[in-house]
């Protein structure tokens, strides 16, 4: 669990704290105020904070957790350094906090080539492994990325590695297969079948290494090797959930809408433990709401919320109004559930970015999103009022 | 200068010929229409003013307000109120005065997304126009709070009279 972020002068962050709920975050702000930098940011430093491999040197661990960082951000072949705030003389500094009190540090300058870490003490939360899911949808795209006849440089040259990093995770094989460990977290399993249930079907890793999707559902039914007792013992001991396909054909990923194929990411990474609450690093996902049926949005943060009561910490980053707002009326006091907003604003004339961040929906300063709003308002207000004085 | 109260709300109307309590139960009784708060006259048009004021201190029954708000029953009632006045208004023969209808909604906690909701499924709800009318029943229809209020007719046209100083009891 992360407690908190520090940035000292990465490229528009002159000095900037985020302290997170364990819980939900959700960061609002226009295009251009860095949303998407402080996502990466923290899953830089939480790949920074994985324990190294056993008598690597720290100068070679330094080195490639620096090629690292920079690949997060950028698939260019640029210099860490060009992270570095411009016009600034002090260093580039960048910090996590977790939970427990211990930290992970990197620092460096315009001209380093690789950045220097410095840590506290290597703890659990160091090594759970943090999750970022970017902007644009890449279901469909993960076989052309993993595809071993294609340049692996140019792949490179064409996504960040948050985009590569993703790829991998939902390759990993996943559980769809094993029905009985379906229902091994009943709250979780809920979670999975939801998901499937909005998009009517799932997401299927076949073996030409692609994802088609198959409609159709998933079902408790009754365990094949149950006896008579048992049934009338506990229905929910003897019960197994199995996925009814739907008669019919399955298709390529490509050919279902790029909103279900973000879902199918969600789903994918529950199945195969890539998130897997309480025990998987933070949640990082950016502009859920980017192809998304805004009717969609609404079981989204349901998910999400749900996600968060079973110990998974997620900062979202958003500039849609509907999904805030869902965040808002959905939270259920009643079920301990904290979100926190981090309102991102661009100083006009510094061009530096300061946060505000509240546990309280209406204390949200002014955000660029009801600023959209209010202009369309006080456009309408204007039409309908032209020339009426009282 | 003509000046109303409706609860904690005092609204001026400069320019108005006359302002009307519409909603005076003695006047109405014993008829069920439904009425706007005010109708405020002016040479060329009136002003239907409906006020929900959920800022005034200690409000009753916010939760019943939002649950008609969320459940369409409150655009129903302000659609009803519009056009209920406008019969009654008609039936006394005046019909031929172009009518704008001005909600005002303080409640601080609603949003303008959710207000500029709540506006387009007024005007539909009314119906400002239909295919078969000659002209629309009103040229204009709006759900403004109290902010936008401010910005639209001026500072000075409303007043929260629980936010004043207490000025009459100073000590001589």
């Amino acid at each position: 669990m992360i407690s908190e972020l520090q940035i000292e002068n990465l490229t528009a962050f002159e000095n900037l704290q985020l302290k997170l709920s364990p819980k939900l975050n959700v960061i609002i702000g226009s295009n251009g105020t860095g949303k998407t930098h402080i996502l990466k940011a923290i899953y830089g430093l939480s790949l920074v904070g994985q324990p190294s491999k056993a008598g690597q040197k720290k100068s070679d661990v330094e080195a490639s957790a620096s090629k690292k960082f920079v690949r997060i951000f950028t698939p260019e072949d640029v210099r860490l350094g060009a992270l570095h705030s411009k016009g600034t003389g002090s260093e580039t500094r960048l910090s996590l906090v977790n939970g427990d009190g211990s930290t992970v540090e990197i620092s460096f300058n315009s001209r380093s080539k690789y950045f220097k870490i410095s840590e506290t003490a290597t703890t659990f939360s160091h090594s759970a492994k943090p999750i970022f899911i970017p902007a644009k949808e890449i279901l469909s795209l993960v076989r052309g990325m993993r595809n071993s006849n294609y340049d692996r440089e140019t792949v490179e040259a064409i996504f960040d590695d948050g985009y590569t990093d993703l790829a991998e995770f939902l390759a990993s094989p996943g559980f769809e297969d094993e029905a009985s460990r379906v229902s091994e977290d009943p709250r979780l399993s809920a979670v999975i079948r939801e998901l499937v249930d909005l998009v009517g079907g799932r997401y299927r890793w076949t073996e030409e290494g692609a994802f088609h999707f198959e409609p159709g559902h998933y079902e408790e039914i009754a365990a094949p090797d149950r006896t008579r007792s048992q049934a009338a013992k506990a229905y929910q001991d003897s019960t197994v959930t199995r996925f009814i396909p739907k008669e019919g054909q399955t298709f390529s990923s490509a050919m279902t809408a790029e909103g279900y194929r973000k879902i199918g990411v969600l789903h994918r990474l529950l199945c195969n433990g890539a998130i897997s609450p309480g025990k998987t690093g933070v949640l990082l996902w950016d502009e859920p709401e980017a192809n998304l049926n805004p009717k969609l949005m609404k079981k989204v943060v349901q998910i999400l919320l749900e996600l968060s009561r079973n110990g998974q910490q997620v900062v979202v980053a958003t500039h849609d109004y509907v999904l805030l707002k869902w965040f808002d009326l959905l939270k259920n006091n009643g079920l301990e559930d904290h979100i926190r907003f981090h309102v991102l604003a661009r100083d006009e004339e510094t061009g530096s970015i300061s946060v505000h961040s509240t546990d309280e929906y209406d204390q949200l300063a002014e955000t660029g999103i009801a600023k959209t709003f209010g202009a369309l308002y006080d456009a309408e207000i204007e039409r309908s009022l032209e020339g009426v004085s009282l | 200068m003509i000046t109303v109260q409706e609860l904690d709300l005092e609204i001026s109307f400069a320019g108005a010929t006359a302002v009307i309590n519409f909603d005076d139960a003695q006047y109405h009784t014993p008829n069920t229409i439904k009425r706007v708060d005010f109708i405020a006259e002016y040479h060329n048009r009136d002003i239907f003013v409906e006020i929900k004021d959920l800022d005034i201190p200690n409000p009753q029954n916010i939760e019943g307000f939002l649950t008609k708000l969320g459940s369409g029953v409150l655009v129903q009632n302000l659609a009803g109120k519009f056009r209920d006045t406008v019969f009654f208004r008609t039936a006394q023969g005046i019909s031929d005065r172009s009518i704008v209808y001005v909600v005002l909604l303080s409640m601080q906690s609603l949003d303008v997304a959710l207000l500029l909701n709540k506006q387009d499924q007024l005007k539909r709800s009314i119906p400002i126009r239909h295919s078969d009318w000659s002209r629309d029943c009103a040229t204009s229809c709006v759900i403004l709070n109290l902010e936008q209020w401010k910005r639209k007719f001026g500072a000075q046209t409303v007043r929260r009279i629980s936010e004043e100083p207490d000025v009459g009891h100073l000590e001589a």
